[in-house]
Protein backbone atom coordinates (compact mmCIF):
# COMPACT_ATOMS: atom_id res chain seq x y z
CA UNK A 1 0.00 0.00 0.00
CA UNK A 2 2.78 2.31 1.27
CA UNK A 3 4.97 1.51 -1.47
CA UNK A 4 1.97 2.46 -4.15
CA UNK A 5 2.18 5.84 -3.06
CA UNK A 6 5.54 6.31 -5.03
CA UNK A 7 4.29 3.73 -8.25
CA UNK A 8 4.53 7.13 -10.33
CA UNK A 9 3.62 4.43 -13.50
CA UNK A 10 -0.26 6.09 -13.57
CA UNK A 11 0.68 9.39 -11.99
CA UNK A 12 -2.74 10.84 -11.78
CA UNK A 13 -3.59 8.09 -10.01
CA UNK A 14 -0.48 8.02 -7.72
CA UNK A 15 -1.42 11.45 -6.61
CA UNK A 16 -5.18 10.35 -5.75
CA UNK A 17 -3.66 7.74 -3.47
CA UNK A 18 -1.02 10.55 -1.93
CA UNK A 19 -4.30 12.78 -1.26
CA UNK A 20 -5.94 9.83 0.55
CA UNK A 21 -3.29 9.30 2.47
CA UNK A 22 -3.11 12.57 3.45
CA UNK A 23 -6.54 12.59 5.00
CA UNK A 24 -5.64 9.54 6.59
CA UNK A 25 -2.43 10.96 8.18
CA UNK A 26 -4.21 14.21 9.16
CA UNK A 27 -7.03 11.98 10.76
CA UNK A 28 -4.16 10.46 12.66
CA UNK A 29 -2.59 14.11 13.89
CA UNK A 30 -5.83 15.58 14.88
CA UNK A 31 -6.60 12.36 16.98
CA UNK A 32 -3.16 12.82 18.68
CA UNK A 33 -3.72 16.79 19.36
CA UNK A 34 -7.25 15.65 20.55
CA UNK A 35 -5.18 13.17 22.94
CA UNK A 36 -3.44 15.46 23.80
CA UNK A 37 -5.77 18.13 24.68
CA UNK A 38 -8.04 15.77 26.57
CA UNK A 39 -6.05 13.53 27.98
CA UNK A 40 -2.68 14.41 28.41
CA UNK A 41 -1.95 18.22 28.16
CA UNK A 42 -3.06 18.75 32.52
CA UNK A 43 -2.35 15.31 33.62
CA UNK A 44 0.94 15.11 36.44
CA UNK A 45 1.58 11.48 35.59
CA UNK A 46 3.28 12.31 32.44
CA UNK A 47 6.68 13.92 32.43
CA UNK A 48 6.90 17.37 30.41
CA UNK A 49 9.20 15.50 27.80
CA UNK A 50 6.22 12.90 26.91
CA UNK A 51 3.40 15.79 26.65
CA UNK A 52 5.83 17.39 24.43
CA UNK A 53 6.55 14.38 22.38
CA UNK A 54 2.60 14.01 22.05
CA UNK A 55 2.11 17.07 21.09
CA UNK A 56 5.26 17.68 18.39
CA UNK A 57 4.59 14.42 16.83
CA UNK A 58 1.11 14.94 16.18
CA UNK A 59 1.59 18.63 15.34
CA UNK A 60 4.22 17.24 12.46
CA UNK A 61 1.83 14.60 11.36
CA UNK A 62 -0.85 17.18 11.05
CA UNK A 63 1.26 19.51 9.55
CA UNK A 64 2.70 17.08 6.68
CA UNK A 65 -0.55 15.77 5.80
CA UNK A 66 -2.10 19.49 5.02
CA UNK A 67 1.28 19.76 2.84
CA UNK A 68 0.78 16.62 1.21
CA UNK A 69 -2.67 17.74 0.61
CA UNK A 70 -2.22 20.83 -0.65
CA UNK A 71 0.31 19.68 -3.11
CA UNK A 72 -1.62 17.06 -4.15
CA UNK A 73 -4.70 18.58 -5.11
CA UNK A 74 -2.33 21.07 -6.83
CA UNK A 75 -0.90 18.89 -8.85
CA UNK A 76 -3.97 17.71 -9.86
CA UNK A 77 -5.88 20.60 -10.71
CA UNK A 78 -2.94 22.38 -12.93
CA UNK A 79 -1.41 19.65 -16.23
CA UNK A 80 1.84 21.66 -16.68
CA UNK A 81 2.90 21.85 -13.01
CA UNK A 82 1.69 17.96 -12.87
CA UNK A 83 4.02 16.85 -16.14
CA UNK A 84 7.17 19.01 -14.42
CA UNK A 85 6.60 17.15 -11.34
CA UNK A 86 5.93 13.76 -13.41
CA UNK A 87 9.10 14.35 -14.88
CA UNK A 88 11.19 15.35 -11.74
CA UNK A 89 9.80 12.14 -9.67
CA UNK A 90 9.72 9.55 -12.44
CA UNK A 91 13.43 11.21 -13.35
CA UNK A 92 16.12 8.19 -13.04
CA UNK A 93 18.64 9.73 -12.06
CA UNK A 94 16.93 11.67 -9.28
CA UNK A 95 15.18 8.08 -8.78
CA UNK A 96 19.30 6.76 -8.25
CA UNK A 97 20.31 9.35 -6.19
CA UNK A 98 17.29 9.20 -3.77
CA UNK A 99 17.92 5.11 -4.08
CA UNK A 100 21.65 5.35 -2.83
CA UNK A 101 21.37 7.88 -0.61
CA UNK A 102 18.89 5.48 1.30
CA UNK A 103 21.74 2.56 0.87
CA UNK A 104 24.32 5.17 2.73
CA UNK A 105 22.10 6.24 5.23
CA UNK A 106 20.62 2.60 5.89
CA UNK A 107 23.93 1.32 5.85
CA UNK A 108 25.94 4.30 8.28
CA UNK A 109 22.53 3.64 10.72
CA UNK A 110 22.71 0.38 11.27
CA UNK A 111 26.64 0.24 11.90
CA UNK A 112 26.26 3.82 13.92
CA UNK A 113 23.43 1.57 16.00
CA UNK A 114 26.04 -1.66 16.34
CA UNK A 115 28.87 0.65 17.96
CA UNK A 116 26.50 2.54 19.80
CA UNK A 117 25.10 -0.24 21.59
CA UNK A 118 29.19 -0.70 23.67
CA UNK A 119 28.53 2.69 24.81
CA UNK A 120 24.74 2.20 25.46
CA UNK A 121 24.76 -1.03 27.41
CA UNK A 122 27.60 1.33 30.01
CA UNK A 123 24.99 3.70 30.51
CA UNK A 124 21.08 2.20 30.08
CA UNK A 125 20.21 -1.08 29.56
CA UNK A 126 16.76 -0.03 28.48
CA UNK A 127 18.03 2.24 25.79
CA UNK A 128 20.77 -0.72 24.64
CA UNK A 129 17.74 -2.54 24.46
CA UNK A 130 16.15 0.27 22.35
CA UNK A 131 19.09 0.14 19.82
CA UNK A 132 19.24 -3.70 19.82
CA UNK A 133 15.56 -3.65 18.71
CA UNK A 134 15.80 -0.96 16.28
CA UNK A 135 18.95 -3.06 14.62
CA UNK A 136 17.08 -6.25 14.61
CA UNK A 137 14.16 -5.01 12.89
CA UNK A 138 16.36 -3.52 10.45
CA UNK A 139 18.28 -6.58 9.69
CA UNK A 140 14.78 -8.49 9.61
CA UNK A 141 13.14 -6.12 7.40
CA UNK A 142 16.34 -6.13 5.18
CA UNK A 143 16.38 -10.12 5.08
CA UNK A 144 12.69 -10.19 4.01
CA UNK A 145 12.63 -7.81 1.55
CA UNK A 146 16.32 -9.35 -0.07
CA UNK A 147 14.22 -12.55 -0.11
CA UNK A 148 10.93 -11.32 -1.67
CA UNK A 149 12.91 -9.15 -4.71
CA UNK A 150 15.63 -12.51 -4.96
CA UNK A 151 11.93 -13.90 -6.34
CA UNK A 152 10.53 -11.15 -8.26
CA UNK A 153 13.59 -9.67 -10.01
CA UNK B 1 59.66 -0.45 -18.21
CA UNK B 2 56.16 0.97 -17.24
CA UNK B 3 54.30 -1.86 -15.16
CA UNK B 4 50.70 -1.50 -15.52
CA UNK B 5 48.55 -2.60 -12.18
CA UNK B 6 45.45 -3.18 -12.87
CA UNK B 7 42.88 -5.09 -9.77
CA UNK B 8 39.41 -4.88 -11.51
CA UNK B 9 38.69 -4.54 -15.03
CA UNK B 10 37.00 -1.29 -15.75
CA UNK B 11 34.16 -0.94 -18.53
CA UNK B 12 33.59 2.40 -19.62
CA UNK B 13 30.93 4.20 -21.43
CA UNK B 14 31.27 7.03 -23.66
CA UNK B 15 27.78 8.47 -25.89
CA UNK B 16 27.91 10.78 -28.61
CA UNK B 17 24.54 12.50 -27.00
CA UNK B 18 26.44 16.15 -27.07
CA UNK B 19 27.23 15.75 -30.53
CA UNK B 20 23.83 14.58 -31.95
CA UNK B 21 22.16 17.02 -30.08
CA UNK B 22 24.38 20.13 -31.58
CA UNK B 23 24.38 18.80 -34.82
CA UNK B 24 20.96 18.88 -34.60
CA UNK B 25 20.47 22.36 -32.43
CA UNK B 26 18.52 20.93 -30.23
CA UNK B 27 18.85 22.35 -26.55
CA UNK B 28 19.44 20.48 -23.52
CA UNK B 29 15.89 20.83 -21.75
CA UNK B 30 13.95 19.99 -25.19
CA UNK B 31 15.97 16.72 -25.52
CA UNK B 32 15.11 16.00 -21.73
CA UNK B 33 11.31 17.09 -22.34
CA UNK B 34 11.39 14.51 -25.13
CA UNK B 35 12.68 11.41 -23.45
CA UNK B 36 11.11 12.52 -20.22
CA UNK B 37 13.99 13.14 -17.79
CA UNK B 38 15.46 16.77 -15.92
CA UNK B 39 17.99 18.68 -17.85
CA UNK B 40 20.57 18.02 -15.35
CA UNK B 41 19.94 14.09 -16.42
CA UNK B 42 20.86 15.25 -20.06
CA UNK B 43 23.96 17.42 -18.52
CA UNK B 44 25.37 14.20 -16.30
CA UNK B 45 24.82 11.90 -19.20
CA UNK B 46 26.91 14.33 -21.81
CA UNK B 47 29.72 14.83 -18.98
CA UNK B 48 29.51 10.87 -18.46
CA UNK B 49 28.91 11.04 -15.03
CA UNK B 50 25.88 8.88 -14.94
CA UNK B 51 24.81 5.94 -17.31
CA UNK B 52 21.25 5.73 -18.85
CA UNK B 53 19.61 2.87 -18.20
CA UNK B 54 18.46 0.68 -21.05
CA UNK B 55 14.86 1.83 -21.52
CA UNK B 56 16.39 5.39 -21.08
CA UNK B 57 18.97 4.56 -23.78
CA UNK B 58 16.30 3.09 -26.09
CA UNK B 59 13.96 6.38 -25.76
CA UNK B 60 16.75 8.56 -26.65
CA UNK B 61 18.10 6.58 -29.80
CA UNK B 62 14.53 6.79 -30.98
CA UNK B 63 14.30 10.55 -30.63
CA UNK B 64 17.75 10.46 -32.78
CA UNK B 65 15.91 8.11 -34.84
CA UNK B 66 19.20 6.05 -34.60
CA UNK B 67 20.38 2.82 -33.45
CA UNK B 68 21.27 2.66 -29.17
CA UNK B 69 24.83 1.55 -30.38
CA UNK B 70 25.48 4.52 -32.45
CA UNK B 71 24.98 6.53 -29.13
CA UNK B 72 26.29 4.59 -26.33
CA UNK B 73 29.76 3.63 -27.09
CA UNK B 74 30.98 0.49 -24.90
CA UNK B 75 34.60 0.76 -24.18
CA UNK B 76 35.45 -2.74 -22.78
CA UNK B 77 39.17 -2.77 -21.73
CA UNK B 78 41.31 -5.76 -22.13
CA UNK B 79 41.71 -7.51 -18.49
CA UNK B 80 45.25 -7.57 -17.62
Amino acid sequence: MLMRMFDTSDYDRCLRRRRLLAFGLLAVGIIGELCYLLLIHDSETFPEFARGFYLGGASGISLGAVILLVRSTYLLANPSARKKAKIKEQDERERAIVNQSFQFAGIFTFFASAASMFVLVAVSMEAALAVLGVVAVYALVWLIANLCLSKTL
Amino acid sequence: MEQRVCATRRDDMENRIAALRKARRISQAELAEAVAVTRQTIISLESGRYNASLLLAHKIAKYFETTIEEIFLFEEEPPC
